[in-house]
């Protein structure tokens, strides 16, 4: 703590000598929405002196007294130029208009907050435009996907909406909306993620050099903010597409004081199959997503926002049977035994599933003066996860009757309450100094099953039920942190940063130390040396058990016996961007994580849902590799050619549990990995845009061989010694044989996916209609594999094969969208 | 599950619905003739049995000439050149007691393979008591067949042994020894002697082989030559081995019984109700077949199981439980017994094992390989890695330490010497 201290002593003396120095302020906001402009950048083209507006479009710049000349530019709109004397703090508003000019899709923005420009290595801001330009399964483009084309990052399954950044798990990225952690990030099995486009203003990914505001995952940020609404008039658009349909509307609610933005998406599929199903099964599956967004500017120094995020996920299924007879004792027969009679058994049984997001935020920007800028959020975050199944089965005969009834249910839930403060201070141009305290309230209720049965036989009733409440785990979760990006001359910067994370639970605390620190060395204005070491802590987990993300997959806390997870990552990099437009990069990575999460060998496995605690191990894992990437970034033709070697490994020690204590591959370790994503403007009505990936195989657990296994005692087992038996000593049979985990590697995976766009002004709207193409060539990429033993007709086989199954082949589909 | 998976595939690839399976041409090491060596090992007892074997693509293959090696805290204490028998059976006949730090070495074919175990404590202060009730259960997880049994609700108690993580596993025997009563009468007769020309009062037992002068002398027939004899309300009782067309009972021993633990928050450790679903993948938990369990829901405090017995008899021939008994006495264990004989003993058996951390991982690992849950799904998850604690090989070696605590709940047997009410059937 004494050394956070004299760090923000440090960075508060940095003002001191500035007394002839006066501060340019203000927000930069779009001409026509009113929409602020994240990421623009403040240009002094006297003193080469330079800065970028905020995450709320705010900001500032010192500079001396005397003549000066502001450039604000920000990439598709004109830049604008400004003129004065400095003689004191000067508020100065920009709205920035676009530029008319023919629209080229921008693969990143030239900001200094992430991406070539910035001080940090491995950070990237992914333009919507982009995000809505990258063809995607069933024309559902998103956040996730996009993210998925950038180096460094691997997808699970293809197709789903999971991510795996430098070899870390997929619990490992915090995905920040609007400053609040969204645990659950995807739908229907994570093949579509939560984020709607139309409702993302900005999306700034890091893979290492972490900001120091950023804490609580070891691999990633993903930081999405939404859009605020347009201040001036309403507008909007509508999209009907095969699954999903989509309408997003923004507009003031009091002209250049108030505004709103609403998105909304929900899938009719069920309505879609109805018609197809049989009378007796009732089924449906739906889930929507709404965001919303309320924000008030009281005056240029508070604004207000308010907002929400929900999301749900509903799954029903209902069967009924009565073609199934029983048969029950009736009377007597000759002999006095019991007589029996045949009597139909109505048979009721569904299951429902559900798992919800529900995130209300609140959120305060106050200017308390021209150099320090401050956010207060206040959010509340409600992840629910209900599944239930029941049967019901039913007779009369006569005066007889039965009525059971037999009923699960699994609950998770998490809460988490957070109060949030950032402050931004620029004491001077070559200091951009950002502090704050976040503090979050967890309330994890991980596992609750309730078991109802009821049984009802001649009206006599035997009624049980079970509840079994998972252990609630309560946490309170504090950082504070300061991070200063310091323009040391014109060649040389650094961003230090320190974050201190203090996890408390009920009977243990735990406190990380994060250090974070980037230098980045510009010899010539279009080369950049850069390397960064940032340590990052995570003290929550998810447990998954299988390759898909399922609803089942637990998020949990860390316990008294689990420690946090810690990962340390050193990164460099080499950036060249000589050539207009074009820009290339090499950046390696080494990543050491402590503390990571494994399932014990044998618990793997889905059904093991209870006592989570006792079925994981800790371990460490490294991961090391090296990101080629080569973007063009303006023009007709936009994209990047990525490529990604990598090496990612686990190891546990033998007591632990897992592999017996050798190294293994992590799942998702891919050696190659190759992304080509173009976007071809052809002319104002028609655009053209594709990708390809090509990944190394996914680890698999696969084996041919059996070994015994023994049952303890009391199965029927005898030996037999001559003398008379020994007793039970088990029985006797046979298992798959797996020397070590993740053992094989599958075939290569490829998937060129393309879609084109045709654009019509009509008389009150514009129309696109988007036709794509998933796995165009229809790769038959493995998704699983398996063992078959067996024939379809249950022979054996006298040599078991194994099959893979690929679920996505070339899949078509359109969007239509209206833009009014 | 699979079928819930395809239903939201099918919602993804909608406008296809293909999803495709092809053969998968997989070159992968070759794993087979790998060491195997399995064994429970029990605290106490004089012998104890190692399984040794090779890793095989079909079955597992049997090694009988093994070298093995048993050390206990480090010292050699036995050693085995070859199997006691063909399939791989080798017997040990060191007694070890808690706390015994056992290691087992296999040498064969250039492959050594070990294992090491420490023997865990006694748990000691096992107490329980029992009720009788009636429930109705599922006979199997997924099934519709519902059934109503008589059950001995026993509550069971103890301490957990350490502050540490300590692992155990109930086992439930029963002993069940009944034998059919069977009656007849002395039975008195007037046979005509035509040397005195009289009629003689005569005395039979059964069948005309048997005839006696006196009442007495027909008793102490009876007596002598029956093992139980029990007079009641003029009848002569007497116990044989059953009517083999009806009850068939033999001889008593200990025997494991499938227990009930649904409504057991420790022994499920939060195992879900089963249902009939096609989210049983999601909603479903695997039976826990072994009966193990941690102390995570007692660590260092007293515990108390909850487990329903079957009221069940068993014919050890066949090995099939006799529910038509219960169809015969309406479902009322008590009736069966009334009917049954006045010979009859009935009594639980709980069988509290601790062991090692290894074997209880080593079953809940074997409880999901056995279950058809896992047959139906292990294609979206992987092969499972069984957990091992054999270096240089596979498989578990692992040691149980066991305590004992007795329930009788019936006891209907009548010594011999506790004959009583002999009446003369002609009073």
């Amino acid at each position: 703590m004494r050394n956070i201290l004299a760090f923000a002593l440090f960075v508060l003396s940095l003002s001191a000598g500035a007394q002839n120095k006066f501060t340019v302020s203000g927000y930069i906001t779009d001409e026509k929405s009113s929409e602020t402009v994240i990421g623009a950048t403040i240009y002094d083209t006297e003193t080469k002196h330079g800065t970028i507006t905020n995450v709320f479009g705010f900001y500032s710049i010192t500079l001396n007294a005397g003549k000066h000349s502001l450039s604000f530019s920000y990439v598709g709109y004109v830049p604008q130029n400004k003129e004065f004397i400095l003689s004191k703090d000067t508020v100065i508003n920009i709205k920035l208009s676009e530029n008319n000019e023919l629209q080229e899709i921008e693969v990143t923005a030239k900001k200094e907050d992430a991406g070539v420009q910035s001080t940090g290595t491995g950070s990237m801001d992914i333009p919507v435009d982009i995000i809505k330009h990258t063809p995607s399964l069933l024309g559902e483009t998103d956040v996730i996907k996009t993210l998925q084309l950038t180096p460094g990052v691997q997808q699970g399954i293809g197709g789903s909406a999971a991510f795996y950044v430098r070899g870390g798990g997929g619990d490992e990225n915090l995905v920040l909306l609007d400053g609040a952690p969204v645990y659950k990030i995807d739908h229907l099995f994570g093949f579509f993620s939560v984020f709607t486009p139309e409702a993302v203003k900005r999306v700034t990914f890091y893979k290492s050099a972490f900001p120091a505001r950023y804490n609580g995952r070891t691999s990633s940020v993903v930081d999405v903010r939404t859009k605020d609404g347009d201040m001036k008039k309403i507008h909007g658009s509508f999209a009907v597409g095969l699954l999903t349909s989509r309408i997003n509307l923004e507009g003031p609610i009091v002209k250049d004081k108030t505004s709103f933005s609403v998105s909304a998406r929900t899938t009719y599929f069920s309505a879609v199959t109805k018609p197809f199903m049989s009378e007796d099964s009732k089924f449906g599956y739906w889930f929507y997503d709404l965001n919303l967004k309320v924000n008030h500017k009281f005056s240029d120094k508070d604004r207000l926002f308010f907002s929400l995020y929900s999301g749900l996920d509903k799954y029903k299924d209902d069967y009924k049977d009565d073609e199934f007879e029983i048969s029950i004792p009736y009377g007597k027969d000759y002999d006095n035994r019991p007589n029996y009679v045949h009597v139909p058994l109505d048979e009721k049984y569904g299951t429902k599933l559900n798992w919800s997001n529900f995130i209300p935020s609140l959120r305060w920007n106050h200017v308390f003066s021209s150099k320090l800028f401050a956010n207060t959020t206040v959010n509340y975050n409600h992840y629910k996860m209900n599944m239930s199944s029941y049967d019901e089965e039913s007779y009369k005969y006569d005066t007889l009757s039965y009525y059971g009834y037999n009923k699960s249910e699994y609950n998770s839930e998490i809460e988490d309450l957070g109060v949030i403060m950032d402050f931004d201070y620029m004491p001077s141009p070559n200091h951009t100094v950002k502090f704050g305290v976040n503090y979050l309230y967890h309330n994890f209720m991980p596992e609750t099953t309730n078991s109802v049965i009821k049984n009802h036989e001649n009206s006599v009733k035997t009624d049980t039920s079970a509840s079994m409440k998972g252990k609630p785990a309560y946490a309170n979760e504090l950082s504070v942190y300061a991070e200063d990006d310091w323009k040391v001359c014109e060649k040389l910067n650094f961003n230090l940063g320190v974050s201190y994370t203090l996890f408390s639970l009920k009977n243990k605390n735990y406190g990380n130390f994060q250090p974070r620190v980037s230098l980045k060395f510009s010899p010539l204005n279009y080369l950049a040396f850069k390397a960064s070491y940032s340590r990052m802590s995570q003290c929550v987990h998810l447990l998954t058990s299988a390759p898909i993300s399922l609803p089942t997959d637990l998020w949990v806390p860390i316990t008294d016996k689990i420690k946090p997870e810690t990962a340390d990552q050193i990164s460099c990099g080499v950036y060249f961007t000589k050539l207009k437009s074009w820009e290339f990069s090499v950046e390696g990575y080494y990543k050491k994580l402590e503390n990571v999460l494994e399932y014990k060998d044998g618990m793997s496995y889905l059904g093991f849902s209870g006592a989570w605690s006792n079925l994981v191990a800790s371990g460490e894992g490294v991961s090391k590799g090296l990101e080629f990437l080569v973007q063009k970034t303006e023009g007709r033709t936009t994209g990047w050619v990525a490529y990604t070697l990598s090496k990612s490994d686990r190891e546990f020690d033998r007591s632990s549990g897992v592999n017996d204590g050798k190294k293994f591959p992590f799942t998702y370790d891919r050696r190659h990995n190759i992304n080509i994503v173009a976007a071809f403007k052809i002319n104002e009505k028609i655009d053209i845009d594709m990708s390809w990936t090509f990944y190394t195989g996914a680890c698999a657990t696969v084996t041919q061989s059996k070994l015994q296994i023994v049952s303890p005692d009391g199965a029927d087992y005898q030996v037999y010694t001559g003398y008379g038996y020994y007793g039970y000593y088990g029985y006797h049979g046979n298992a798959s044989y797996v020397p070590t985990r993740n053992n094989y590697r599958l075939p290569c995976s490829h998937t060129l996916c393309a879609g084109i766009s045709f654009h019509k002004q009509k008389k009150h709207c514009e129309r696109i209609w988007n036709f794509s193409f998933y796995n165009l060539y229809n790769a038959m990429n493995p998704s699983f594999v398996y063992l078959k033993d067996y024939d379809d007709y249950g022979h054996e086989l006298s040599e078991p094969k194994f099959k893979k199954i690929t679920i996505l082949p070339l899949i078509p589909s359109f969007t239509l969208t209206y833009k009014f | 599950m699979k079928k819930f998976l395809y239903i939201a595939l099918l919602a993804v690839v909608f406008p296809t619905i293909f999803s495709c399976e092809h053969d998968l041409d997989l070159k992968i090491e070759n794993t087979d003739g790998v060491l195997t060596m399995n064994g429970y090992l029990y605290t106490g007892q004089d012998t104890n049995v190692v399984f040794l074997s090779l890793t095989s693509k079909k079955e597992p293959l049997p090694v009988s000439t093994a070298k093995l090696e048993m050390r206990i805290n480090g010292e050699l204490v036995e050693t085995l050149n070859s199997a006691y028998m063909k399939e791989g059976v080798y017997i040990l006949s060191k007694k070890f007691n808690a706390g015994d730090k056992v290691r087992i070495d296999a040498y064969y074919n250039g492959q050594h393979a070990w294992a090491e175990d420490v023997a865990p404590e006694q748990v000691k202060d096992i107490s329980a008591d029992y009720r009788t009730a009636i429930h109705t259960f599922k006979r199997e997880a997924y099934s519709d067949d519902y059934t109503t049994s008589g059950y001995n609700d026993v509550d069971i108690s103890f301490s957990d042994l350490s502050p540490s993580n300590d692992y155990y596993r109930l086992n439930v025997k029963v002993y069940n020894d009944s034998k059919v009563r069977n009656w007849n009468r002395i039975r008195e007769s007037w046979d005509y002697d035509e040397e005195t020309d009289e009629y003689i009062l005569k005395y039979w037992w059964y069948d005309s082989d048997h005839e006696f002068y006196t009442y007495e002398e027909a008793y102490n027939f009876i007596k002598n030559n029956f093992e139980y004899v029990i007079a009641k309300d003029g009848n002569i009782f007497y116990l044989t081995e059953g009517r083999r067309d009806y009850f068939n009972f033999g001889k008593a021993i200990y025997k494991s019984i499938k227990y009930r633990y649904d409504n057991d928050v420790i022994l499920s450790e939060s195992e879900t109700q089963k249902t009939d679903s096609d989210l049983d993948i999601l909603l479903a938990s695997i039976e826990n077949q072994y009966r193990v369990f941690s102390d995570n829901q007692f660590n260092n405090s007293k515990a108390v199981l909850h487990i329903s017995v079957p009221y069940e008899l068993y014919d050890i021939d066949d090995n099939q439980s006799k529910v038509y008994v219960y169809q015969e006495m309406e479902n009322y264990p008590e009736d069966l017994l009334k009917k049954a004989g006045n010979y009859f003993t009935y009594k639980i058996r709980l069988e509290l094992q601790s062991i090692s951390e290894q074997q209880y991982f080593y079953l809940r690992a074997l409880n999901a390989v056995n279950s058809d849950f896992y047959e139906e799904n292990s294609d979206l998850t992987g092969a499972m890695k069984i957990p091992s604690n054999v270096s240089g090989g596979c498989g578990n070696i692992s040691i149980t330490t066991r305590s004992f605590y007795e329930i009788t709940v019936l006891d209907n047997y009548h010594p011999k010497n506790s004959i009583i009410d002999i009446k003369p059937f002609y009073d």
